[in-house]
């Protein structure tokens, strides 16, 4: 009888072969492969002087504002738009139904209706349109949406009434407009009731306009801006004809000539440029704690804290310049 | 150390956030200047109604909420605010869209298509013949693509009929202007009529410059991977 011992060695399979693995021999060590090319040498770093820093860094800040100017116009202000015409459908919806909805120029306590409240509601299915529009037609009020210019009587009222639109910024409400052909419909909501309209025709500026509404019949003109977006070449005119009842016409303290011309179509509204000094002087004073806290904090805390400020204080200038721009844009 | 130095430099912001109020103040008082009858909620004046018998809010059953008046309707805004101009354009009569264009895919990159779309309504006592001309340009106003003349024939009274056309060739010109002009005959119901022009703006999808990019992305992408995939290909080879 042949007795076998197997020693037992911790995390070792007794059964396996025995020096299975030390027939293979081990695996020299790699040789990193050469490059390809050489190293470049080190750059030296570049002192700039004062002046050359200054002048750097001011590109820079232009540059970002320029990028941020341009996302403000694009992006920021469409949903600037979106937020308003939400809260002006509210606004709208609870004075419908409380029967407090301006229907002239004076609101339910015979004050003055000033710019930005809402007066009613244009639909258009065929663009898609479902906007409300408020009264004023100035460059801040346009961006909440379609504005009536609060010389002529309101939409549905006999008479001529005027709402003009944006074509591209802040929702562009309008832009597609010059796509109505002569008898499309329409609505427009008002205080008094909805009133259907029928498209007459597209004009220029410098087009003979249609003749004058006759006895007690509504006319409607929309306007917006023509050409490329951000680049309008001029003013388009929609004229429309209520073929429902005409209403009668509110009482209207403004007259054409005490208009301002920041109502005019593609006027630009500078009673707003001290908000755009005070912008510009936040984002200095942004810029120059940032430059501070990266010398004396670090680069990550600075990085953290201002990178929010700085782009906040970004957005104000941009807005601000943006509502410099023509109304009609 | 000097004792002066923080003491100057605790002036910097003091004088700073000096002028920066100085210009403020001074831009708030141009801006004001500039137009006296804006306030804040941009209306230049705060009057009061005066009520009046026609105009309680809640009296006339004119509709809640402000007031209205059964006066004389109101003067039309065309004749003092909107430009006027001596050319009789259609004259009243006869009523045009404006110029819907479209671009429609094309195979051929280099051979750009738009659809063009106008309506015309002719509200005259007699039928008209007339003409509409399509044609494009370029952001700085160079002529492209094909130019398209389409005659409109027997264009009855009350009725409104669809234009359609295409312009082709308009190459990889990003930003284009198309345009149509519309010439009615020259004397419709003793009226005389001239010709009047819509323009639109089309957006052209720049295939070839942005494939272009792609491809060359894709090769630099390639590139950069070449020794990646070498040593792939080296270690399947050893494994077999």
């Amino acid at each position: 009888m042949t007795t076998t011992i197997i020693e037992v060695v911790p995390g070792v399979d007794p059964m396996s072969e025995p020096h299975s693995r030390s027939t293979k021999p081990p695996k020299p060590p790699k040789v990193p492969k050469p490059p390809r090319r050489m190293p470049r040498p080190a750059r030296a770093p570049i002192a700039l002087t004062q002046a050359q820093f200054f002048a750097r860094s001011s590109l820079a800040v232009v540059a970002a504002l320029l990028i941020a100017f341009v996302l403000n116009v694009a992006v920021l202000s469409q949903i600037q738009h979106a937020v308003a015409q939400q809260r002006l459908r509210d606004d709208l919806t609870e004075q419908l139904a409380a029967g407090t909805l301006p229907v002239s120029e004076g609101d339910i306590d015979d004050h003055l209706v000033v710019d930005g409240v809402p007066l009613g509601l244009l639909s258009i299915p065929s663009l898609g349109v479902n906007q409300v529009f408020v009264e004023g037609t100035s460059g801040s009020t346009l961006a909440a949406g379609p504005g009536h210019r609060r010389d002529t009587v309101l939409p549905g009222q006999i008479g001529t009434s005027v709402l003009m639109g944006r074509a591209a910024a802040y929702g562009g409400p309008l832009a597609r407009i010059q796509e109505l052909a002569p008898g499309d419909r329409f609505t427009v909501r008002t205080g008094q009731g909805v009133t259907d309209f029928s498209v007459i025709g597209v004009r220029y500026a410098g087009d003979p306009v249609p003749s004058a509404p006759k006895g007690k019949q509504s006319r409607l003109i929309l306007e917006t801006a023509r050409g490329a977006p951000f680049a309008p070449s001029g003013v388009a005119y929609v004229d429309a004809q209520a073929t429902s009842t005409a209403l009668p016409p509110g009482t209207r303290q403004t007259t054409f000539a005490a208009l301002p011309a920041t109502a005019q179509p593609l006027a630009s509204d500078t009673s707003t440029v001290w908000a755009l000094v005070f912008a510009l002087q936040f984002l200095i004073v942004v810029e120059i704690g940032a430059v501070w806290a990266y010398r004396r904090i670090g680069a990550q805390k600075t990085w953290i804290v201002f990178v929010p400020l700085t782009v906040l204080a970004g957005i104000y200038v941009t807005n601000q310049v943006t509502i410099l721009l023509p109304n009609l844009l | 150390m000097n004792s002066t130095e923080p003491r100057s430099i605790s002036r910097v912001p003091v004088l700073v956030l000096l002028a920066f109020v100085t210009v403020a103040i001074a831009t708030a008082g141009l801006s004001q200047s500039n137009s006296p009858a804006i306030a804040d909620d941009g209306i230049g004046i705060s009057v009061t109604v005066a009520p009046s018998p026609s105009s309680s809010p809640s009296g006339g059953g004119s509709g809640p909420g402000g007031s209205t008046s059964s006066e004389s309707p109101s003067p039309s805004p065309s004749a003092s605010t909107l430009p006027v101009s001596n050319d009789p354009g259609l004259g009243g009569i006869v009523f045009v869209s404006g110029l819907s264009s479209r671009y429609v895919a094309s195979p051929n990159p280099m051979d750009s298509r738009v659809s063009l779309t106008f309506t015309v309504r002719n509200d005259a006592k007699s039928t008209i013949n007339a003409s509409a001309r399509f044609w494009a340009t370029t952001a700085v106003g160079a002529r492209i693509g094909t130019e398209r003349t389409l005659d409109i024939r027997k264009l009855q009274p009350n009725e409104t009929r669809v234009i359609q056309t295409s312009i082709s060739e308009l190459g990889q010109w990003t930003a284009v202007h198309t345009h149509v002009t519309f010439s009615p005959p020259s004397v419709v119901d003793g009226k005389r009529l001239s010709p009047v022009t819509r323009d639109s703006f089309v957006v052209i999808p720049p295939l070839v410059i942005v494939g272009g990019c792609a491809a060359l992305g894709l090769i630099a992408l390639l590139g950069f991977r070449l020794d990646w995939f070498a040593r792939v290909a080296a270690a399947i080879r050893g494994i077999g």
